[in-house]
């Protein structure tokens, strides 16, 4: 058993359950049992053009069912006539009509030429063959048409054309009907366009009238042989007074056989006839003669022939046989069922017969098409007299016509459709109807009450306006109809129904339900947001906006590429690695460490040997860095003159400088010359003292503080100090007295003093450029012409040589070479003497090592330049 | 007293000991040459101390501020000011009460150095460099007085050297399609510049070789002399 889906989550239910399983939610509408996937019309809508393979989705969930419009299966040629246009269908039931008359007996002759029984019979009739064969169950719309009296119903003769009432007020139309038809002109064609159908609930929306003719699950024993006096004197009159319509078979098949395609309704069509056409048809409809003991025979002399025919096939041997097996040209057929059994007269008071006849009967599975006039299926259940006689003998000739008649011509438009189809002449409508016999889900023809059963609808009205699903009706659809919920066989035929779009159009606005999940399952839009999100056929908020949806969410996200994503994260890495403390290889160079070993040592061994072992130094034939002039300068000094010497270097340096100025001293102090001895530093006057009291060539001068020299202390204020000092020196040094507590400025060696233009020379001993420099520029303007010698460490040379070169100092001194060369001019050895031999050889092992490293080195790279091209082949 | 007890040889011995505590560092880093680092970091900072004292403020802030006249005691006021704010930077919260003699400071300081860089070395050097002779007497002294002829050539060296070396510090090039390029007599000014001053360079490392092996000499003597001297103490 094929699921239902869910109209509100979706999920599939047994199709036999009316609530959701789920959700809870109603599966089956209560107004109309529409499938979920049915289209409703709505008022002023107009019909949607569908494709034809949606046929496909109708459903036969009940081989005994006719579900109107679908897809056009060989078993369910009720189904095929809806589609059919009208003038298809008065074309086969023409060809019925005149095939019908060759079989039956003579008494179906009928007056009129029916031979295209689909085109002769109105289409409310044409189907009346299939549905006395077919072995469905009556469809949900006819058997909806009187669902409280489902059971009578069910045991009424199948009606194929109409729902026949049942009710005695129902009975009051059908006797006006005989009057009017009594009164109708034979120019009135009896077609009628085919109401749009239910197949969910045979009788809902139906009027009361139909409502009371259930379709029979068993056609009805045709009624012995009762006819109405109107349907009798047309047949007297034959069927020549019948209005057919222009293009109506020659011959008139006989009424089973012609009733049952041409009488094939679909289950969808509910049985709401015109009046006009329903009195057309009937005044000239002869009396139905009943047939066999099965189907009640009509009366053989005022029965038309095509009423006789269709009672003969209601009694056809074959009615137990599935239509559709007998006849397999037939598959598009609706599954007929079992020999029905004639439909048996309406006996009710207050109704004709014909009428009571039409009545569903109740019973078991019966064959063929559940038309509503079979006459020739007996209906045990069936209420007595609801159906006449001639309506079940029509029954049972349809459905013994179809069972016999595997190639009908009636059946050839079913038959042409799967070639119309493969040939593709046919629309696609018609084309698709030769689909598979499995049902798919579909757009219900007939909108019946839920819980009516197909069959129950079927047989219980005599709908003149619709013929194709009257056709349906069996009247052993009945009782299957009975065993079964109403709504379960109305909800099989109405679901399963697929109406075309102009069946649809026809379809009565008080007949479409309010099913507000008419589209599909599938086709029916899902709810993306808002609180309905997930659930399907929703309404839109307001026309023209469509569904609700969240506004676009712009990503953030910074749009960058890969390589530029690259970069970022290196910087970030680098940024976050920052504060990270590294780990520092405390590896020490092995290497470098011995090499420094082994240069120091063999340096000091060197410097030490040289010293223990002595040696005679060579005199040096250097001249003085600056050519003599300091010595010149030195010479030109008088007898105590007054000398400045300033002592701006540091205590690690002392040693070098010293020696360089001791011989300069000497001479200074051996000419009488008067110290004043000053530092910018503040170690300077600690130096003074060692100077002159430790270093060889001075020390043996015995200067005296007071006397020969007076050490004025330390200079502050750097550059400043020296302005300061060289603008006015006993401003700064005012009250500064000697160890013996007399005024320094008192002393012999300041004597006279009161700038420093009055010292006679000025002699600054410096290692360092800058200091050099400061007393260059700051004290030098205020010299005048007083010559200005500078004592300088071989570092400080360089730098000290422009003001040399510039005139800005008289001479300079430098290092321990010039110190050799002072000492060899004056003749008095002194610690030059005593460095320069070991000077010399430690230059000269200096020498060797640059030179053997710079080889080394010279050596690494070329041959790291020739390996580099052979690692890289 | 003994000899050994003499204060020279007590010295020389100190003097013998730290130097060997110094050169340990030949070693390696090691605690005899810390200890000896920081005693001389530690006198040389206590020896200036003693001196800034004896001889800076004592006898020029405070004695005037003493003994002084009026005059004198006035003078002394201001630099005993400065000196007290100078000591608030000491403290976070007073810190900007020594901006002021700081600023004295800075600004004393500033204008000394410029006034002397500009008139003490700048003006003479400029004066010095462009004081050359003249190349007719330059040809004349050659032979006889080469002073001419070779300030002259000194004078072209030395520009020769000034200019190259500032065309090696410019940086700037020219933007080609194969990448920034200099011009051709860049490039060559650039190469001589290099060649100046690598020499220089050459020259300032000799002096400072010299000096230090100078000083290391005199340290080996020492130690010499201590060491040969030292049997003749006992």
């Amino acid at each position: 058993m094929t699921d239902q889906r869910c109209p509100m989550c979706g999920k599939p239910s047994p199709e036999d359950q009316d609530t959701c399983q789920f959700c809870g939610a109603r599966l089956k509408p209560l107004t109309a049992s529409t499938p979920v996937d049915s289209q409703p019309i709505h008022p002023g809508e107009r019909p949607t053009k569908r494709d034809t393979a949606e046929f496909e989705k109708v459903r036969q969930a009940d081989p005994g069912s006719i579900p109107a419009g679908e897809a056009p299966t060989r078993k369910n040629t009720a189904e095929l006539e809806q589609a059919l246009p009208a003038w298809l269908r008065t074309i086969r039931e023409g060809e019925h009509a005149n095939q019908s008359s060759e079989e039956e007996s003579p008494g179906a002759s009928l007056p009129l030429e029916r031979k295209p029984a689909a085109a002769a019979i109105p289409d409310w009739l044409s189907g009346l063959n299939q549905a006395a064969e077919k072995n469905e169950e009556v469809p949900d719309w006819l058997s909806g048409l009187r669902p409280e009296t489902s059971d009578q119903e069910a045991a009424q003769p199948v009606d194929a054309e109409r729902e026949m009432p049942n009710d005695p007020a129902s009975t009051e139309w059908m006797s006006r009907l005989g009057q009017e038809v009594r009164g109708e002109t034979p120019d009135k064609k009896p077609t009628a366009p085919l109401p749009s159908a239910e197949p969910s609930s045979p009788g809902a929306g139906l009027p009361d009238w139909m409502q009371a003719l259930a379709p029979a699950a068993q056609p009805e024993p045709a009624p012995g042989g009762e006819l109405p006096d109107w349907l009798g004197a047309s047949a007297s009159d034959g069927m020549q007074e019948l209005e057919w319509p222009s293009n109506a078979p020659e011959q008139i098949p006989d009424p089973a056989s012609a009733s049952r395609p041409a009488m094939s309704v679909p289950d969808e069509t509910p049985a709401d006839p015109a009046a006009g056409s329903i009195q057309a048809w009937l005044s000239d409809l002869p009396s139905v003669p009943p047939t066999s003991e099965d189907a009640p025979a009509l009366p053989a002399e005022g029965v038309p022939s095509w009423i006789d025919q269709l009672r003969d096939k209601a009694i056809d041997p074959r009615q137990g046989q599935d239509p559709r097996e007998a006849d397999p040209a037939a598959d598009w057929r609706p599954p007929a069922e079992p020999a029905k059994e004639p439909t048996r007269p309406i006996a009710e008071a207050g109704m004709p017969d014909w009428i009571a006849k039409l009545k569903p009967q109740t019973g078991g599975e019966q064959p063929g098409n559940a038309a509503v006039f079979d006459g020739g299926q007996d209906q045990p259940g069936s209420q007595a007299g609801e159906t006449p006689d001639w309506l079940s003998n029509l029954k049972a000739d349809v459905n013994a016509h179809q069972e016999e008649e595997a190639g009908l011509e009636q059946f050839e438009v079913a038959e042409a459709a799967p070639e119309r189809k493969e040939t593709g002449p046919l629309p696609d409508w018609l084309a698709g109807i030769q689909r598979p016999a499995e049902p798919a889900e579909g757009t219900p023809a007939l909108i019946s009450d839920a819980g009516s059963e197909p069959a129950e609808g079927r047989g219980a009205a005599f709908a003149m306006e619709a013929p194709d699903w009257l056709s349906k009706l069996k009247p052993e659809q009945e009782e299957e109809a009975a065993g079964k919920e109403p709504s379960e066989a109305a909800r099989h035929d109405l679901e399963s129904a697929e109406l075309p779009s102009w069946v649809q159009a026809m379809r009565p606005v008080a007949s479409v339900m309010d099913e507000t999940k008419s589209l599909p399952q599938g086709q029916q839009e899902v709810e993306q947001s808002g609180p309905l999100a997930g659930l399907r056929g929703v309404l839109p908020a307001s026309p023209g906006l469509g569904a609700l949806r969240k506004p676009p969410a712009y990503t953030a996200k910074l749009q960058v590429s890969d390589g530029q994503q690259r970069y970022a994260n290196f910087l970030e890495r680098l940024v976050a690695n920052e504060g990270d403390a590294r780990n520092v290889s405390t590896r020490k160079s092995e290497s470098g460490r011995i090499w420094r070993w082994a240069i120091s040592g063999l340096l000091i061994l060197v410097l030490a040997a040289a010293l223990l072992l002595g040696g005679a130094v060579e005199p040096t034939s250097l001249q003085p860095s600056d050519q003599g002039a300091a010595s010149t300068i030195l010479a030109g000094l008088p007898q105590g003159a007054s000398i400045l010497a300033a002592f701006d270097y540091d205590p690690a340096l002392s040693g070098e400088l010293e020696a360089v100025a001791a011989p300069i001293f000497d001479q200074l102090l051996s000419n009488g010359a008067r110290l004043t001895l000053v530092s910018t530093s503040p170690t300077g006057p600690l130096l003074v003292e060692r100077f002159l009291k430790y270093t060889p060539l001075v020390n043996v001068h015995q200067v005296q503080s007071g006397i020969d020299a007076n050490n004025l202390g330390y200079l502050a204020g750097g550059p400043a100090g020296i302005q300061s000092f060289a603008d006015n020196p006993r401003l700064y040094f005012t009250s500064l007295k000697t160890p013996e507590g007399t005024n320094v400025w008192d002393t012999p060696p300041l004597a006279g003093i009161h700038s420093l233009a009055d010292f006679t020379a000025v002699i600054i001993l410096t290692d360092n450029a800058d200091t050099a420099r400061s007393w260059i520029e700051q004290a030098g303007p205020y010299l005048g012409d007083k010559p200005m010698l500078l004592i300088v460490s071989a570092q400080a040379e360089p730098m000290i040589r422009p003001y040399f070169d510039a005139g800005q100092i008289a001479g300079m001194v430098t290092g321990l070479a010039d110190a050799k060369v002072y000492e060899q001019a004056y003749g008095r050895p002194g610690l030059a003497q005593v460095y320069w031999n070991p000077l010399s050889y430690g230059i000269l092992t200096v020498e060797v090592f640059l030179l053997f490293g710079g080889m080394w080195s010279l050596l690494a790279s070329l041959r790291e330049r020739t390996n580099r091209p052979r690692k890289g082949s | 007293m003994p000899a050994i007890l003499s204060l020279d040889f007590l010295t020389g011995l100190f003097s013998f000991l730290l130097t060997l505590m110094i050169l340990s560092y030949l070693i390696g880093d090691n605690p005899a040459f810390r200890i000896a680092v920081y005693l001389f970091v530690g006198v040389s900072a206590g020896y200036a101390a003693v001196i800034a004292w004896h001889q800076v403020l004592w006898p020029m802030l405070f004695v005037p501020l003493l003994t002084g006249t009026f005059g004198e005691r006035l003078l002394t006021v201001i630099p005993l000011l400065l000196g007290v704010m100078l000591l608030m930077k000491l403290s976070h919260h007073t810190t900007r009460i020594g901006n002021v003699a700081i600023a004295f400071l800075v600004g004393v300081g500033a204008a000394v150095a410029v006034g002397g860089a500009v008139l003490g070395t700048l003006f003479p050097q400029t004066a010095a460099a462009v004081n050359l002779p003249s190349l007719g007497d330059a040809f004349a002294s050659l032979g006889t007085d080469n002073t001419a002829s070779v300030r002259l050539i000194k004078g072209l060296f030395i520009l020769l050297g000034t200019v190259s070396t500032l065309i090696y510090f410019q940086f700037s090039a020219k933007a080609t399609p194969a990448g920034p390029r200099q011009g051709k007599l860049v490039q060559i000014g650039s190469w001589v510049g290099q060649v100046f001053i690598a020499i220089t360079f050459g020259v300032l490392f000799a002096g400072v070789f010299v000096a230090a092996l100078t000083a290391m000499i005199e340290r080996i003597n020492s130690l010499v002399q201590f060491t040969t001297q030292l049997p003749t103490l006992f």
